[in-house]
């Protein structure tokens, strides 16, 4: 039912199987070279994922097709497909008295939801395996953990929660409800387990095998109910056996967004099943043993983005996590429940096949973002994959991979669903500079300061509403500081301000003396800050990722990510250095080594004059350390490294894991021969690193300013310059 | 004057016929005057022996055959190159090939003229011509010795036709059937040839792959190394040991190394969870315990050799607990 797309180009060019036209004109020379098969360089939506297989035409014309399959109802057979889960969204959750324990996947997240429109975070935990679902059981925590299984964990201090009890399974926990004392816990392949709460201990009763993938169940008085991708199953929770199956696989739609069966809630004498593009479909099983399809329940006008992957609801009122659509609120008081008016769509028209392969031509092609393209991200809190409803808020748990924000929105639980609250991680800063003494932070929480052991504000620091949009920054020799905007907006200190004719990356810019020099896609900026003026520079390079400079005595070294050697601009002109030896021009065509991680480039100098440059391409990651004409090589740990800084001995490095929420300090002795001294890992998003007065200094988007001490060939933690109150 | 410009251009076409503006319809008499030209059946492009398949490749010759009762003058070819040449008799029978029609996908249209002026056209839709020698793209190329595949694209402006892949004297061939794919003329063609490393030679070899295009183009050969490692990494945690307790900083170091010498990745996870990334040659971390909650928990760590074999993992059991404020 998935419908498969071919890939014929890389960079989001793509051909559609197996169509005609006619060539009315000459297409002289060869066509168009797009490069090897890559992945959509675009996130999948909310719930779903893409998934990459191989196919083969009758012609034996074997190629790489992308389909977009749902996240959970492809199967979960490995850890890799849970790490897939691994993304920055919130997935799940579950309140207890005043705090709301929400789950990514990788992380547990508890929040002060007294008041909701000041969500503060108690605690952020990791170590608990996959944690996809929440739920609570006599003032316990319950979380499905993926290849932990079940975990009970005591929230009684909800700043430490603490492990109470760990339920390893026969599969993949996914999900797990709470009905009195018995949870159900879908188990994906490997069915629903059923788990006795009354105890000391959660006690397995069951594990019952689904014909098909148990997406989430929860227990009714008499009955299981489970969501199991193509069905709605009915099973008797002693025995497992099967009373009765609706199946609904055959309502899904064409096209790329299937209708699985997710999630499942029951309201009166009927279930609720989410069934992604159609939304939420009502099933009467006033008898279990007959359950009758009614209807189901979407927006009134089709949208393309709507994708039901959770439902939950109270007395009154059913809640559909419809994706990047929003929240669909139902309401199911009346006799018969919600969504009966709507009439249930027809099975899905099969189309012909058309063949693969032919020795006559001629053929059409059809441009793939004609066919299926992922609509376009949506606005914040427009995301949510699952919903929690309590009696007076409903929580919205999302902002997927494709806004790359974790966030809960808090909404009255009503029609209008009047949003009361919101919690989002937090992007408190975006970098950092240090210089004689002073620390300028980048970012919303950013700001000037002190350079000491637990740095205070200073005096003559960016204005709230520049800083809030800085996204890189310097000083220059004079000690002035410099940031920029993501729209190419220089502001000096002394409140000057200037418009580059195009818009700057973090970390890009740099400063030599009183000028500051900001790369371009072809070429160079830069800007005397002393007569404010600019001069654009062509230089003939392309640079089709943002590309990074520093300054090194009197030159300028500049390289985009994808470059092999790094290039020096001097009073002679510009040369290449030699290469990093992270990969070759051949290695940076190859479109595999992009879908396991898209090329990175660090650059930076030391008080000493050494030119430092950190490269990384698919999950592979180098230094290179140019001293004169020597260069010396250290391969480093495979991450995504955001910002480094070096002082006469050393150099630190910092690396972030969005999709974790971790980050690594790294620290790098850099003579005779580099080598890496230390490595310090911790819960947060570094943004930037700057080292002055014997500290470094760590902007964490989490937490605000981490602050060590440079001792030798590591780094003793100082403290955390809180700059959003974060725990 | 016109009878001097005829037989200009019947020297200059060697007594082909008509060329260029013509206008004499017709043959002088024997007192040289003109007269009427008897009528004559138009000439003709009898035949285009050219098959759907394969396409045009730079050397492919196919035939054209042409005739004219009034005798053959000459043969227009337009296709990506448009040329034209002398053909005579009644009947002729021409020889063109890929060079000559040049690189495109589209219309073929060939032109026959008669000594007396006559002209008939045949097209030809949906000729391919490929001149553009394929070419390959490796993936890795050093690679473990089960569950995976050596992976490299055969591309093609057009059609892949046939790759061959050697390694210590064992040829691999893939030949792909004859027929065009969907996007033929509007993109590269490129074709994913997958060969499991269980069918691969352990060790390092110097392997080398050649592709050919449907047309007769050739890639060359392309030599590479290639190594297919059995030999998974090793890795232990040396600190802590199983058992301790940590409330706040602590340090854990592990010890990787791969049997060929080559760098480890390790990665080290707490309860399943990823806390770091470290290789053999930094193989130390400083990690918070108040990232986890309190109680037990595993330490896991795993290396990953440059060839993508992964170690059995190292475990230790810690404890982490609040420190009371």
């Amino acid at each position: 039912m998935n419908r498969t797309i071919v890939i014929a180009a890389a960079a989001g060019v793509f051909a559609a199987v197996g169509c005609s036209v006619s060539m009315d004109s000459l297409g002289a020379g060869a066509p168009i070279d797009p490069g090897v098969p890559s992945a959509p360089s675009q996130p999948a939506p909310t719930g779903t994922k893409w998934k990459g297989v191989v196919v083969t035409d009758q012609c034996g014309h074997t190629t790489l097709a992308w389909t977009v399959v749902d996240e959970i109802c492809d199967g979960i057979t490995s850890v890799d497909d849970l790490n897939v889960l691994r993304a920055p969204m919130f997935r799940d959750g579950a309140v207890i008295d005043d705090t709301l324990f929400t789950v990514d996947a990788t992380n547990l997240w508890a929040l002060d939801v007294t008041n909701p429109a000041a969500v503060a975070r108690r605690t952020l935990i990791g170590g608990l395996g996959h944690p996809i679902g929440a739920a609570t059981h006599g003032g316990k925590l319950v979380l499905a953990a993926g290849e932990r299984g079940m975990l009970v964990l005591d929230v009684e201090n909800p700043d430490h929660p603490a492990l109470l009890h760990e339920l390893p399974l026969p599969g993949y926990a996914l999900s797990v409800r709470v009905t009195d004392d018995r949870a159900a816990v879908a188990l994906g392949e490997a069915g629903v387990a059923v788990v006795d709460l009354a105890g000391l201990g959660p006690e397995l009763l069951a594990v019952h095998p689904t014909p098909s993938i148990a997406a989430a169940g929860v227990l009714g008085e008499s009955h299981l109910f489970v969501a199991a991708c193509d069905r709605l199953l009915i099973l008797d929770p002693e025995t497992g056996e099967v009373v009765a199956t609706t199946p609904l696989a055959n309502l899904s739609p064409p096209g790329p967004n299937r209708a699985p069966i997710k999630d499942v809630t029951l309201v009166g004498d009927h279930a609720y099943v989410a069934a992604g593009t159609w939304g939420a479909i009502a099933v009467d099983v006033s008898d279990p043993l007959s359950p009758q399809a009614r209807g189901h329940c979407m927006p009134k006008v089709p949208d393309e983005a709507f994708y039901a992957s959770g439902v939950r609801a109270n007395d009154d009122m059913l809640f559909v996590a419809g994706g990047e659509w929003g929240v669909l609120p139902v309401p199911v008081s009346q006799s018969g429940g919600g969504c009966v008016g709507w009439t249930l769509p027809s099975p899905a028209p099969v189309e012909p096949k058309k063949p693969d392969c032919s020795q006559d031509p001629p053929w059409e092609v059809v441009d793939w973002e004609s066919t299926y393209s992922p609509p376009p991200p949506p606005p914040i809190g427009k995301d949510p994959i699952q919903v929690l409803v309590q009696p007076d808020r409903v929580f919205a748990f999302g902002d997927a991979a494709r806004i790359g924000l974790r966030a809960i929105d808090i909404r009255e639980p009503k029609l209008e669903l009047d949003l009361i609250g919101r919690y989002q991680e937090p992007r408190l800063v975006t970098g950092v500079a240090a210089q004689n003494g002073r620390v300028l932070v980048l970012g919303e929480r950013g700001g000037l300061f002190l350079a000491q052991d637990m740095p205070v504000a200073a005096p003559d620091g960016p204005s709230e509403s520049v800083q809030a949009t800085a996204i890189a920054g310097a000083f220059l020799e004079d000690g002035r500081w410099v940031v920029a905007s993501a729209d190419g907006k220089l502001t000096l200190e002394g409140d000057h301000v200037l418009n580059l004719p195009f818009g700057v990356f973090p970390a890009g810019l740099t400063t030599q003396g009183s000028t500051v020099v900001v790369p371009s896609r072809d070429g160079l900026v830069r800007v005397d800050t002393s007569s404010l003026a600019s001069s654009a520079e062509f230089k003939g390079w392309q640079a089709n990722l943002p590309a990074r400079a520093v300054a090194l005595s009197g030159d300028v070294v500049v390289a985009a990510p994808e470059w092999p050697r790094s290039i020096r601009l001097s009073a002679a002109g510009m040369s290449e250095l030699d290469g990093h030896g992270v990969f070759g021009a051949d290695d940076v065509m190859d479109a595999n080594r992009w879908r396991l991680g898209v090329p990175e480039r660090l650059l930076f100098s030391s008080p000493t004059g050494a030119l430092i440059e950190v490269a990384s391409l698919g999950g592979a990651a180098g230094m290179a350390v140019h001293v004169g004409a020597v260069s010396h090589k250290l391969a480093l740990p495979g991450a995504r490294y955001v910002a480094a800084a070096a002082d006469g001995t050393h150099a630190v490095l910092v690396t972030a894991n969005r999709a974790t929420y971790r980050s690594q300090l790294v620290t790098v002795r850099l003579s005779p021969t580099p080598a890496i001294t230390e490595s310090i890992g911790f819960m947060g998003v570094a943004t930037g690193v700057a080292i002055d007065a014997g500290r470094v200094f760590v902007a964490d988007a989490d937490r605000g300013l981490r602050v060590y001490a440079r001792q030798g060939g590591g780094n003793t933690a100082l403290g955390v310059l809180g700059l959003g109150g974060q725990p | 004057m016109r009878l001097t410009s005829a037989l200009v251009a019947l020297a200059l076409l060697g007594g082909a016929g008509c060329y260029g503006d013509c206008t004499l319809q017709g043959d002088p008499d024997s007192d040289g005057d003109w007269q009427p030209p008897p009528p004559s059946p138009p000439p003709r492009v009898d035949s285009i022996t050219l098959p759907s398949f394969p396409p045009v490749g730079p050397f492919t010759q196919f035939a054209v055959e042409a005739s004219a009762e009034a005798g053959l003058a000459r043969m227009d070819v337009e296709f990506a190159n448009t040329f034209q040449f002398p053909i005579s008799g009644q009947k002729s029978t021409s020889f063109l090939t890929g060079w000559q029609l040049g690189e495109g996908l589209g219309e073929l249209s060939i032109t026959v003229h008669d000594r007396r002026g006559g002209r008939a056209t045949r097209t030809r839709s949906n000729v391919l011509v490929d001149l553009t020698p394929p070419k390959i793209e490796f993936g890795a190329t050093e690679l473990p010795a089960t569950n995976a595949f050596l992976e490299f694209w055969v591309a093609d402006a057009y059609v892949v036709g046939r790759v061959e892949l050697l390694v210590n004297s064992t040829k691999f061939v893939q030949e792909l059937g004859p027929g065009y794919p969907s996007t033929v003329g509007d993109v590269w063609d490129y074709v994913l040839v997958q060969i499991p490393v269980s069918e691969l030679p352990e060790g390092s070899w110097n392997a080398s792959a050649q592709a050919w295009d449907a047309a007769g183009n050739t890639s060359g050969i392309h030599a590479f190394p290639l190594v297919i490692d059995p030999n998974p990494p090793l890795v232990s945690i040396t600190a802590p040991t199983s058992g301790e307790s940590f409330s706040g900083a602590f340090e854990v170091t592990v010890s990787a190394s791969d049997p060929e010498g080559g760098p480890t990745w390790i990665e080290l996870f707490v309860g399943q969870t990823p806390v770091a990334d470290l290789t053999d040659e930094s193989p130390t971390v400083v990690l918070d315990a108040a990232d986890f909650p309190p109680g037990p928990a595993q330490l896991t760590a795993v290396a990953r050799d440059r060839a993508g074999n992964t170690s059995a993992p190292a475990l230790v059991e810690l404890n982490f607990f609040t420190q009371v404020q």
